[in-house]
């Protein structure tokens, strides 16, 4: 079973799905936009992606816009990402997983598709599995 | 009129920006707080954890916190850098009052671009400050159920303590995100959960918190809403339940019990917590679900915080279509009743 999981902080919070392992997922990981796209593109099939909303494009950007916020930068480059393999995979369930709280972002990630919406703070990975297990299973 | 638009363009995002930050260094604080246990911790059990843990994982625990203190740190030279600026700002600003240029027109054009300036200001500010914070916190909440898993007995007491402190902060964060945005839309059925998961994960938050004030919080719950599973946003319920039992225990006498009721009728899930306390005033019963408002007790009676909890939990619980009634006898009791609409998903 493939999940992939598009996180530019991965490093970070790797332990996050690494309880997923134990239940026979093999987890690729994307850590920018670019990334993400080449395994859109690739015969890989998932069975979840994982997505974070703000991520770095991957490409090279001038050196005037490092001075500025990543926000600004790249923008919530996870929608877009959601759906694109939404639009792709229909029936592959995608999960968002990020800090961010806006509601009418919420709204934008539910009517693209997006199943399950977990805000960044005090996930439990062993919590976090079980519901993620539950959709890989479904 | 330009002059004065340039002005304020300049200073209203830096008195938005002052404010958040007012509120988030008060949870820096908490985060300081957990740092220094976290040391404690390592300090205390360090040579136990050595023979049972990876070396990896101090180095990683040691850089998770250099990591923090380094953008508290960043964080409080900014709101430095912030007030002066605010300062001379404030003084350019009040010149050109004094010059008398502002008229009705003017001023509605300045409160408008105070409103685009606010909203996109406010965004930004609060997602870039989640980021920083947030996520090293999320970091940290993965080691220590790494560590909690590999300790016994005192010592995975300690750690489990630390993991409920971690989760009060995040919370605590949250509830400052969303107070800095107009919360306005309806909640969403993000996740499909038992309503029993999300009282009992509140619960254990809060409890030792209750149990320190010697005001332990008494369950009552009936026996189908602990299976009754709904669909709907658990976080934004988490919250408001969080500041609701927050406040019952802050303002309750010591050595009085608080009771949270549950029900559950016709799509209405109903909380219901009651505590004996110095209660309020009739006189305040129109103020205390505003912004920043702390009670006219509170101060005298030593009571902290930032007066956001009942705001937000108001807010919030407007997001669910539904709402908050309060009865209340000063100097002895209050009775908080959250009432929102909750799905009952279909599979």
């Amino acid at each position: 079973m493939n999940v992939l999981w598009i996180e530019d902080d991965i490093n970070r919070i790797r332990g996050l799905l690494n309880p997923l392992k134990k239940h026979g997922v093999k987890l690729y990981e994307a850590t920018n936009y670019k990334q993400a796209i080449e395994f859109l593109n690739s015969e890989l099939e998932f069975k979840l992606v994982v997505v974070d909303l703000i991520i770095p494009r991957g490409v090279d950007y001038s050196v005037e816009d490092l001075s500025i916020s990543d926000l600004k930068i790249h923008g919530f480059l996870g929608i877009e990402i959601c759906k694109l393999f939404k639009e792709k995979y229909p029936n592959t369930p995608i999960v968002v997983i990020s800090v961010v709280i806006d509601d009418k972002i919420y709204n934008e990630l539910l009517n693209i598709g997006v199943v399950k919406i977990f805000r960044k703070g005090s996930l439990i990975p062993s919590e976090l599995k079980d519901e993620l297990i539950e959709l890989i299973n479904d | 009129m330009d002059e004065i638009l340039k002005i304020l363009k300049d200073w209203l995002p830096l008195l938005n920006t002052l404010g958040i930050i007012a509120i988030l260094l008060h949870y820096i604080k908490k985060l300081r707080g957990i740092h220094q246990e976290t040391t404690k911790l390592q300090d205390e059990h360090i040579a136990f954890l050595k023979s049972q843990t990876p070396a990896f994982m101090f180095e990683q625990l040691q850089a998770i916190k250099s990591s923090a203190e380094e953008k508290i740190n960043n964080l409080e030279n900014e709101k430095a850098e912030i007030e002066k600026k605010l300062i001379d700002a404030e003084i350019r600003f009040q010149e050109e009052l004094k010059k008398g240029k502002l008229s009705p027109e003017n001023l509605s054009n300045i409160y408008k671009a105070k409103e685009e300036i606010e909203t996109s200001s406010r965004s930004e500010f609060a997602a870039r400050i989640a980021h920083e914070i947030l996520l090293p916190i999320q970091s940290m909440a993965i080691k220590i159920e790494h560590l909690s898993s590999k300790l016994e007995g005192s010592d995975r007491a300690i750690v489990n303590d630390l993991q409920r402190e971690l989760k009060r902060t995040v919370l605590s964060i949250q509830s400052a995100q969303l107070s800095s945005f107009q919360v306005q839309d309806k909640a969403f059925g993000l996740r499909r959960f038992k309503v029993n998961k999300l009282i009992m994960d509140t619960y254990n938050i809060v409890a030792d918190l209750a149990n320190n004030n010697k005001s332990p919080i008494k369950l009552n719950i009936e026996n189908d809403i602990k299976e009754l599973i709904i669909n709907s946003d658990y976080e934004k319920l988490q919250i408001i339940l969080y500041n609701i039992l927050s406040n019952a225990i802050k303002y309750s006498y010591s050595g009085k019990d608080i009771i949270l009721n549950v029900f559950y009728k016709n799509s209405e899930l109903i909380f219901e917590v009651v505590n004996i306390g110095i209660g309020i005033d009739s006189t305040e019963k129109d103020l205390i679900f505003s912004k920043g408002y702390r009670g006219a007790l509170s101060s005298e009676r030593q009571r902290t915080g930032a007066g956001m909890g009942l705001y937000l939990a108001s807010n919030l619980t407007r997001s669910f279509d539904g709402n908050i009634k309060f009865e209340s006898k000063i100097i002895e009791n209050s009775a908080f009743q959250v009432i929102v609409i909750v799905k009952i998903p279909i599979k």
